[in-house]
């Protein structure tokens, strides 16, 4: 099974690109959510916690192909995935 | 579906307790066992029955002790991110001759020993960094 990055700051997102696999998904979380604000550069699928971009203003400020998910989302992914990698700074 | 949880930040320092009880009750309304909450590094603080919240903020260890009251989770402390932190329940309060416990009834106290063993025997193991 593939695996789940979830990212908690964006500046934790250039350590976890270059290990993404085949199948693996990405997901933004807290301060993780302001990287949705730049290019990212992903041979994965990008999500990012609604709860979490509309606590720091950026709903209408993200620039890439993102799917926004609830917490029901969230726990969708991890369904899906296994492992599950938190990656932070 | 069994799910175990590890909490790092500590309440009000970092967003991990909020995101980890959010996910969690949220586990559960899907049908999934949350199985044990591990508290590791600064997110032990959580464990504290002497903090007050301020009326507008949430109170994010009532809310672990509910969920705790509500479904049966387990809420596990790293008995040595604990110590050192002033976080004792009544069996350390006794053995270091200190004067009040300080740890929820409902978290326990354990060794590193019940992190691998969430790990081990269930099927998802999600982290909440700091």
């Amino acid at each position: 099974m593939a695996a789940l990055h979830i990212v908690n700051k964006a500046d934790a997102l250039p350590d976890c690109l270059p290990l993404l696999a085949d199948g693996d998904a990405l997901l933004l979380i807290e301060d993780g959510v302001y990287a949705a604000c730049a290019d990212i550069d992903a041979n994965a699928p990008c999500h990012a916690l609604a709860d979490d971009l509309e606590a720091r203003g950026l709903m209408n400020r993200i620039v890439n192909a993102i799917e926004i998910l609830s917490y029901d989302g969230f726990v969708e992914l991890v369904e899906r995935h296994r492992p599950v990698v938190t990656w932070s700074r | 579906m069994v799910i175990s949880i590890a909490v790092h930040g500590a309440p009000y320092a970092s967003q991990a307790s909020r995101s980890a009880l959010r996910f969690a009750e949220c586990a559960l309304a899907r049908g999934h066992a949350v199985h044990r909450i591990f508290f590791y590094h600064e997110g032990v603080l959580a464990a504290g029955s002497h903090g007050v919240a301020p009326q507008d903020e949430e109170d994010v260890h009532a809310g672990w002790v509910s969920l705790q009251e509500s479904h049966g989770v387990e809420l596990a402390a790293c008995i040595a991110n604990s110590l050192k932190r002033g976080m004792l329940d009544a069996g350390e309060r006794d053995r270091y001759e200190k004067p009040s416990a300080t740890v929820h009834p409902r978290f326990t106290l354990v060794g590193l020993g019940q992190l691998v063993d969430a790990i081990a025997t269930s099927d998802r193991f999600v982290t909440f960094a700091a």
